[in-house]
Order: C-alpha cells, then structure tokens, then sequence
C-alpha cells in the first residue's frame, strides 16, 4: 500500500527531473513575432473577468455566423482551391536561388542551402513544398513527416545509458551499430543522395524497460556551431527518437562526406498519409550536400 | 514580481517586456515540459504564451498577479498543445548534453517508468495541477488562484491525479510482488 506520504515523495522526486533550460532561439523568436504584434486595448474585457455580458455574446456570435459563412462560401467557390485540407506539394518546385532558412518557422516552399546548426562547411541543400516548419536539425511537415540532417560521430551500444562502442569509420559500421539496437524495417541498402553514394536502411525502435524516450540516446552528434541565440542552452549532442504510443519509422540514409559520416534520416509515424509520405520522399530526392564539400582539414591534435 | 517593468511592458515598453520573457522563459519551458513530455511542445506553448502575455498585458489589472496569470496563459497553451499532441508529430530531438540525469534515490526505475506511464494517461487538467504542485509547490489554494478555478475543483483534481499515480505505483508493488523480486 502506497501512503499519501510516499506518493507526494514520489511525485516530487519524479517532477525534480525534467529540461529546466530553454534555447535562447525560442525566446528570441517569440520577441521577433511582438515586433510585429499590437497590444489589445484596455477598452475590452478585462482579465479578471470570466463571463461576457449578452450584448458582447450575441455580437461575437454575429460575427462568427458571417465568419463561418465566408468561410464556406469562399471554400465552396469553383474557383477555390483549399478544398479537402491541408494542401500536400509531393513534387517542390525549385525556386532559381536558394532561400533563407529561418529558425523555427514555417518556411515558404522553394529550395534552402543551409548548414542548419552544423559548422558552415557542411551545406545541405533540399527543395520543400507547401506547408514545411525549420526546427534545430530537420524540417517537418504536418505532424506525420520530418526530415533531420546530421552528422554522427558514434552509435550508443546501450542507448538508455547512452554507453558508446567505438566510433564508426564507414557507412557500414553505422548501419552494423543501428541493427544491433533498432528493430529492421528494410535492409540496408545501397542508394544515391544527390551525386554521393549512401546507405539506405529503414527501422523502428521498441520501447524499452529500462527507459523513457527522453533518456533513450542512440546517436551521438558532434558538437553544434550555431549562429549565437539558435542553439544557446539546448546543448543537444545526442539524437533522441520517439517511440511509445505511436510509431516512428526511420528511413535513414548514410553518406561518407570527406572525413564525416552524414545522415538524412527520414521520419514518418505509422499514421502518416501516402501523400505526406509522397512529401517526405520528395524532399529526400531533392537532397543534396552543396560545395564547399564537407571536407574539413584535420583539427590540431586530432 | 518587479512591478515597474510589468507597469512598463503593459504601457507598450518591448524592452521591459523582453526582459520580463528572458527572466521567466526557463520556469515557463520547465513547466511546460513537465506538462506535455516533449521539448518542441514545450517550446511552441512557452512562445505561445510569450506573445499572447504580450498582446493582453495591458488587460492584467493587478501588476503584482503577473506570475499567476502568465502561469495561468502557459497552462491554457499547453491544453491546446496537449490536444495537438494526440495527432502526434514525427519528432526527432536533441537530448540534453549532460546525458540521462543521475537517478533519484527515492525512485527506481520501475517507479519511475510507470509513474511516466501514468502520468501520460492523465488528462491535461490534471497533468497541470500535479505540474503546479509538486514542481512548483503550490498549495491547493494558490492553484485554484493560478488556474482561475474554485478551491473545490482544484482539490478534486488533485485527488484524482493522486489516485491515478498511486494506481500506477501499485502497479509496480503488485508486479515485484507477483515476480518474488525484492524492491529497494
């Protein structure tokens, strides 16, 4: 029997750990948007208050039912087309010169060239269609479809402890290190990104006893060079996957970039569309790692 | 609560606000992620309430109740992100440099897995109210005040939520039980 006492103890034990530190990016992004945004007037309902008097009730009403109705009429229009959802562009149309790649937004449809939070020596270069957001590392569509872009520096033996095997040297010693912890969808395989030779293999991860999703580390990442105020705070030099409720599928493609190995992983959930699916791949396709070629000289001492 | 920068950043001041986000934006996202259980979450519902806190500050009366209501903005962003959250989003996450935080001592692993387990059953609702009282050690008073809910609901709440996560830690007593292994 668990006492009151214990349960509180627990509760607060298991409350004390948690991220406690946002990513100065977040903030600043959120300062950018009030650039832009007016306060409301005091004239209107206070804080305090939880009820609308009838007048103010009646005339938002109003103005919802004429809301509603343009809505529908512009929707139901023949010229319309936003009918049936969310647009999906499986086939992006490059635009002439690269855009620019803003942080956590979403990103109008064309082609980026961008090193993300990588050092600048490493570009990668894809086209997105409609309804793409920039994260840390990858891009996401819709909820069901994200694309990550990253360079690995070693594949955890133990993901929940995080425990490190020796650093892969080739493609193939990263597709040997994710079959030993991941459950294999697809083979690996051999496959193009861009002009450049890669290993395709598809996976998922099993939830498992000895940890949650927050502690389960699998890939370890070089160390970040953000433009200052991107990844400030977020440290970030381990790859998280989810699992639980729903699945995660990893298409993930390896490259042996100069002296780096470089992944394009692909992910969709169980519960993605065809069309987002048709999305996902597209961006995959469009793929590739612009000049300068990632081949940076070899540091002092290593 | 420094009161001249809220008078400030409710008359318009964009500096005085930005330092009132930047000194509160780690509670806010600790919060935060405690409720929903994901970084990305946890950051659009704090950016969320960040730009709602600024368009209705000057309808914040009392410049002294500025952490209650900017808490109470979060809790409601986070509803909104818990709603999205059903659909679930292909996600990928940078973990934390420092790695997996070292373990409790009060907590075993089993204990702690399920208690996520349960946790994540939970409505938002209650998610929130164990949020605000066992992370930020509110009385059920103050959470009432903070949610803008009757001291009865917050208690009610509380006790559901409590039921729950107790439910969940037998689980793992009746489980040892059952397996004849020995707990801490």
């Amino acid at each position: 029997m668990t006492t009151q006492r214990d349960l509180e103890r627990a509760l607060d034990a298991f409350f004390a750990e948690g991220a406690d530190e946002m990513a100065d990016r977040v903030i600043d992004d959120a300062l950018r948007i009030i650039d832009h945004t007016h306060q409301r007037s005091v004239l209107g309902v206070p804080w305090r208050s939880r009820t609308m008097n009838p007048l103010a009730r009646l005339a938002a009403a109003t103005a919802a039912i004429v809301i509603v109705a343009g809505a529908a009429l512009y929707v139901l229009s023949p010229g319309s087309q936003s009918v049936g959802g969310p647009q999906v562009t499986p086939s992006p149309t490059p635009s002439a010169s690269p855009l620019v790649y803003k942080w956590m937004g979403l990103l109008a449809p064309g082609t980026y060239a961008t090193s993300l939070s990588w050092d600048p020596s490493l570009v990668f270069t894809f086209t997105l269609g409609e309804g793409w957001e920039s994260r840390d590392i990858n891009v996401r569509q819709g909820g069901h479809v994200s694309v990550a872009f990253y360079p690995i520096e070693n594949i955890a033996t133990e993901p929940c402890s995080r425990t490190l095997g020796d650093p892969p040297q080739t493609t193939d010693d990263v597709v040997r290190a994710i079959e030993m912890v991941a459950t294999i969808d697809a083979p690996a395989r051999s496959t193009r990104i861009g002009d450049r030779d890669a290993s395709y293999l598809e996976f998922t991860i099993d939830p498992p006893e000895a940890c949650s999703a927050m502690a389960f580390g699998l890939i370890k990442l070089p160390a970040q060079t953000c433009t200052p105020g991107i990844c400030n705070g977020l440290g970030g030099d381990w790859y998280g996957l989810e699992f639980g409720a729903v699945t995660h599928h990893h298409g993930l493609s390896v490259m042996d970039v100069g002296r780096r190995l470089v992944a394009i992983d692909a992910v969709w959930t169980e519960d993605a569309t065809a069309e987002e699916r048709a999305a996902l791949q597209a961006v995959v396709d469009s793929v590739h790692l612009g000049t300068p070629l990632a081949t940076p000289p070899p540091s002092p001492g290593g | 609560v420094d009161r001249d920068l809220v008078e400030r950043a409710k008359s318009g001041d964009r500096e005085a606000f930005a330092i009132l986000a930047r000194t509160r934006s780690d509670r806010l996202f600790g919060i935060a992620h405690r409720i929903l259980r994901d970084i990305g979450r946890s950051e659009d519902a704090v950016q969320q309430t960040l730009v709602i806190a600024w368009r209705e500050l000057p309808r914040l009366r009392d410049p002294d109740r500025f952490e209650a209501w900017i808490c109470r903005l979060l809790v409601n962003a986070c509803y909104l992100e818990a709603r999205r959250a059903r659909q679930w989003s292909a996600n990928v996450r940078l973990l934390p440099t420092e790695g997996p935080a070292a373990p409790d001592a009060t907590l075993s692993i089993a204990d702690r897995d399920q208690l996520e387990r349960g946790f994540r059953r939970l409505p938002p609702d209650q998610r929130a109210i164990l949020v605000l009282r066992h992370y930020l050690g509110l009385e059920p008073a103050e959470i009432a005040e903070t949610l803008g809910i009757p001291l009865g609901t917050a208690r009610s709440r509380l006790h559901y939520a409590h039921r729950a996560m107790r439910a969940a830690l037998e689980a793992v007593e009746r489980s040892v039980a059952v397996g004849g292994g020995s707990r801490r």
